[in-house]
């Protein structure tokens, strides 16, 4: 009986010393997104995420979504910027994959040459001097960059098509920071051939319909990105669904409306052409198991997001009577992203 | 004298429309009729005494009998000795025959397997005795419950109806899943009102009419009973077992006793230390007050001076101890698992056992804090009763050792606490680690076979798993997103002032709780509020929080069934006899908004608000 009992006590205490052996030294992911698992551009970010994850063993992988997409006002941030530090603090993750702008801003900056966090961003519109990650030591990623050249090519694909020598266009988007940045982003494109004018922010609804009522005799092409964070009108706080405002945008605009994501069609754009999700995702996670294998973060070059999909609304483009290269359909068509 | 029935045959009849025997299945009364017998006494011959043994309990069959308790005098035509269904072992209160009566005698073993196998009889008649200590005449059960279930099942059968004629030409055309999902919630809703079942029933009936009717598949539906707070409430359970049945508690109670001075002020110290002790780890205000209520009873037996003011005050000091923190900790209410179960997966991330403590910590200080003072200014006496030293001694001498399984209760606990500070060190989450020392404790006998499927609650585990899945199903046909555009001005105090959002629920709370049971009113605001919170980007856990915490109030003992369970145990303390506990917990309710906003400052800087 007594040989029985320390058996079994024998057997429970090695099967909990296996169990925490096993988890303590098992490497841990911390996967930061800045919006939540309902927006569609974080979905498919998580999908390349998944890819290069979904193959690795013995890893614990957990997500935290910050939602500034939908809660975007300064104390909804504050907030969602000590959970998200919590959330670190709480995992301690190995490597911390910090997904778009807030994600930086709000928590992975605070983490910059921590001793035992390595630090994996992606999605960043902006520079990565303001939060510190060009001195760090401990940090690596890819940027977002909107992609201007092949906006430019589809352009003047358009143009050419309607007989337009020097065609104009214009970022229209909300006040977001992530808008700003694209915005500057785009500024600095050099646009050649195209008549590419300053970006215009609005902060509400009403000031959107204004903007595309003044600008429809003014342009060719209208380009939109964010779009997210327009509240009702100046005195109501509460955000126009984006659907919504894409489907006015589209029924009033008389200029093709051209989406800087791919998704943007899927609320109703005409036609978009956008920074590859999959990509960010892919990159990102790769690169987090190459630094779990032993390479130092600062030793992987940080770089530019180099793919971009494309997305069609052949209502939209048959009613606006333009005809698009064959081949943008078929590549939205063989990416899920073609809508009749 | 007794009389042993001797082949004739016992009108056992009269059983089957009195009530409480009329609650009881026929198969178990039959049971009963091999131990009957029939007894007879003269006018004015006693049938028992004050404080004499239990042995059976008395059913009038002819004639009348006079029931003694202290000075109150109450003629009785149906029952006497209740006592003994509910395993009390002395009889409170005298009981002779006014005129010639004949009885049928059933005695206790007999009453005990009738109360066992029949949970609602065993209510019954814990409802009557409750109501003869607090001197209130027999109530009429049956007409009052019958109307009030009529009603219910009509309501059950309209109202699900009126929702889906109300919202046929907007839900239904655009999203009929979520549509049906209403009908079926709005069914379940009106059950769980009126207690027209037991509370898990209306929620499995609710899941199987979400998966029968295609609104989601059995996946999601079930998926409550794969989740982490079932896991936790399972273990959880389990812990509370060993703790329960060890006598860990009883020695704190003495521990407490033997070091502090045998002054008054340390008695309820001790005494409402050892609720606050007991309400993390044993997931039951009724759990808590049947383990020290009778501790209670037993220390005022030993006072050597004493009146009633300061046996009161200390009675109330007990069922404060037990109940004031309920809110406080994820474990110490089965029903804070369901409120867990509906937050965001995140939020569950987040708000695990340490951190929901830590963030409802200031709430919890201030509450006490402000139960001192309503304390002082109602129940201040100039009485110094006394408990000798030499008889806490001898009790803990006679305890002897602490034993395997207060050891195995003690570690089981330990090893929780120190698992919850050091995740981050071994990155095992806290429900697997719960289950673990559920494991060990099955495996090491500390929790037998008959324990584990006696003392666990497996029917609000079903409750539990059944609610966390149609929460599931709720976010997977778009409810919560539905509900958010149709309580705007709700969402608008909540988002934009939550200080005037506080004050409403707790208004809203306080009214509803006047009507519907605690559970009850938990599920249905929690069910609505916790995800409408996480859509409109309030903290959910707050929500979920705050509706607990406002909806443990009580200002009548029926709005609280561990209330009349303590005063059925606690005869010593005479608690129903105290005209002071309905200002005392008006008082305690109003002070509880003032907590909660004591705690908002905090709250922000954990960056919950």
């Amino acid at each position: 009986m007594r040989l029985g009992r320390l058996l079994m006590t024998l057997f429970f205490l090695a099967g909990a010393v296996i169990a925490v052996v096993f988890n303590v030294g098992k490497p841990t992911l911390l996967v930061l997104h800045s919006y939540g698992d309902d927006y569609v551009w974080t979905r498919e970010v998580d999908v390349g995420l998944r890819r290069v994850l979904g193959s690795a063993s013995g890893i614990n992988v957990h997500y935290h979504y910050m939602h500034t997409k939908r809660f975007g006002d300064r104390e909804a941030l504050r907030r969602a910027g000590i959970a998200a530090r919590d959330a670190i603090d709480r995992i301690g993750p190995d490597v911390l994959l910090a997904i778009d702008d807030s994600a930086q801003l709000l928590a992975a900056r605070f983490y910059v040459d921590h001793p035992s966090l390595r630090i994996v961003f992606a999605g960043l519109n902006g520079g990565v001097e303001e939060y510190g990650y060009d001195k760090a030591a401990n940090v690596t990623g890819i940027l977002e960059r909107k992609p201007a050249k092949a906006l430019k090519e589809l352009l003047l694909a358009l143009a050419r098509d309607k007989g337009i020598a020097r065609p104009s266009t214009l970022y229209l988007a909300d006040t977001t920071h992530s808008a700003a940045l694209d915005g500057q982003h785009l500024a600095g494109f050099d646009w050649g051939e195209v008549n590419y004018r300053p970006a215009r922010f609005v902060s509400d609804f009403q000031a959107w319909q204004q903007a595309i009522h003044e600008l429809s005799d003014e342009l060719d092409f209208l380009l939109v990105g964010g779009y997210r964070q327009l509240q009702r009108s100046p005195t109501d706080p509460r955000l126009v669904p984006a659907t919504e405002v894409m489907a006015w945008t589209e029924a009033h605009a008389t200029m093709p409306v051209i989406g800087m994501n791919a998704f943007n069609t899927e609320d109703g754009a005409t036609l978009s052409i956008g920074v590859s999700p999959y990509e960010q995702g892919e990159w990102a996670a790769r690169t987090a198991l190459a630094i779990l294998a032993g390479t130092a973060a600062n030793r992987i070059p940080m770089v530019e997001s180099t793919q971009y999909v494309v997305a069609v609304r052949r209502s939209a483009l048959e009613r606006r009577g333009l005809n698009l290269p064959t081949v943008y359909e078929a590549f939205a068509r063989a990416t899920n992203n073609f809508f009749p | 004298m007794n009389a042993p029935t001797d082949g004739r045959a016992v009108p056992v009849e009269r059983l089957v429309d009195l009530f409480p025997f009329s609650l009881c299945s026929r198969p178990s009364l039959a049971r009963l009729v091999p131990s009957l017998t029939l007894r007879t006494l003269a006018p004015n011959e006693r049938l028992y005494g004050d404080g004499d043994p239990v042995d059976a309990l008395y059913v009038v069959l002819s004639g009348e009998l006079e029931l003694r308790r202290g000075k109150s005098r109450r003629r009785e035509i149906a029952l006497a000795g209740e006592e003994a269904g509910l395993e009390l072992a002395r009889r409170d209160g005298a009981v002779q025959a006014l005129s010639t009566t004949r009885l049928l005698a059933i005695p206790a073993e007999a009453l005990s397997v009738l109360a066992t196998d029949n949970a609602a009889f065993r209510r019954a008649l814990l409802d009557r005795f409750c109501q003869r200590e607090s001197g209130e005449g027999q109530r009429v059960h049956r007409p009052r419950g019958a109307l009030r279930e009529g009603l219910g099942w009509l309501f059950a059968v309209l109202f699900p109806v009126a929702i889906y004629a109300s919202l046929q030409n907007s839900l239904g055309q655009s999203d009929p899943e979520a549509l049906l999902f209403l009908t079926i919630g709005a069914a379940a809703v009106v059950m769980w009102a009126f207690s027209l079942l037991p509370e898990f029933v209306p929620a499995l009936l609710a899941l199987l009419a979400v998966v029968l009717l295609g609104i989601a598949p059995a996946e999601i539906a079930l998926s409550g009973f794969a989740s982490q707070g079932f896991v936790v409430a399972l273990s959880i359970f389990g812990l509370s077992v060993v703790i329960r049945s060890s006598g860990l508690s009883y020695r704190l109670l003495l521990w407490l006793l033997r070091i502090g001075p045998a002054s008054k002020v340390w008695y309820r110290i001790a005494l409402f230390a050892t609720g606050v002790a007991l309400t993390p780890i044993v997931p039951s205000a009724n759990g808590r007050v049947s383990i020290v209520a009778p501790l209670l009873t037993d220390l005022l037996r030993t006072f050597e001076h004493g009146g009633d003011r300061e046996r009161q005050r200390l009675a109330v000091t007990t069922l404060t101890g037990v109940s004031l923190l309920s809110a406080a900790f994820l474990s110490s209410k089965s029903i804070n698992f369901v409120v867990f179960g509906f937050l965001p997966a995140q939020e569950q991330m987040r708000f695990q056992w340490l951190t929901w403590a830590y963030a409802a910590s200031v709430v919890a200080l201030v509450t006490i804090a402000l139960y001192c003072l309503v304390d002082a200014l109602l129940y201040r006496n100039a009485e110094r009763p006394q408990l000798p030293k030499q008889v806490v001694a001898q009790q803990l001498a006679l305890l002897g050792p602490v034993s395997r399984a207060e050891w195995a209760g003690l570690a089981g606990l330990l090893a929780l606490i120190v698992s919850f500070v050091t995740t981050t060190l071994h990155h095992i989450e806290v429900p697997w680690v719960a289950l673990a020392i559920l494991s060990w404790l099955l495996a090491f006998g500390f929790i037998d076979r008959a324990q584990f499927r006696e003392r666990i609650d497996w029917s609000f585990l079903v409750f539990l798993g059944a609610l966390i899945g149609l929460m599931a199903v709720m976010r997977q046909v778009g409810v919560d997103h539905w509900m958010t555009n149709r309580l705007d001005l709700l969402g608008a105090q909540m988002t934009n002032n939550f200080e005037i959002f506080i004050l409403l629920l707790a208004a809203a709370i306080f009214l509803v709780r006047i009507a519907l049971p605690i559970n009850a009113t938990i599920v249905i605001f929690a069910s609505i509020l916790v995800p409408y919170a996480a859509v409109v980007g309030v903290n959910a856990w707050l929500v979920g929080f705050l509706i607990l915490f406002f909806a443990e109030s009580f200002i009548l003992p029926y709005q609280a069934s561990y209330y009349l369970q303590f005063t059925a145990i606690s005869d010593a303390a005479q608690p129903a006899q105290d005209l002071r506990l309905i200002p005392f917990h008006l008082l305690l309710a109003a002070s509880k908004p003032v907590a909660v906003y004591a705690s908002i400052p905090f709250w922000r800087e954990l960056g919950i608000l």
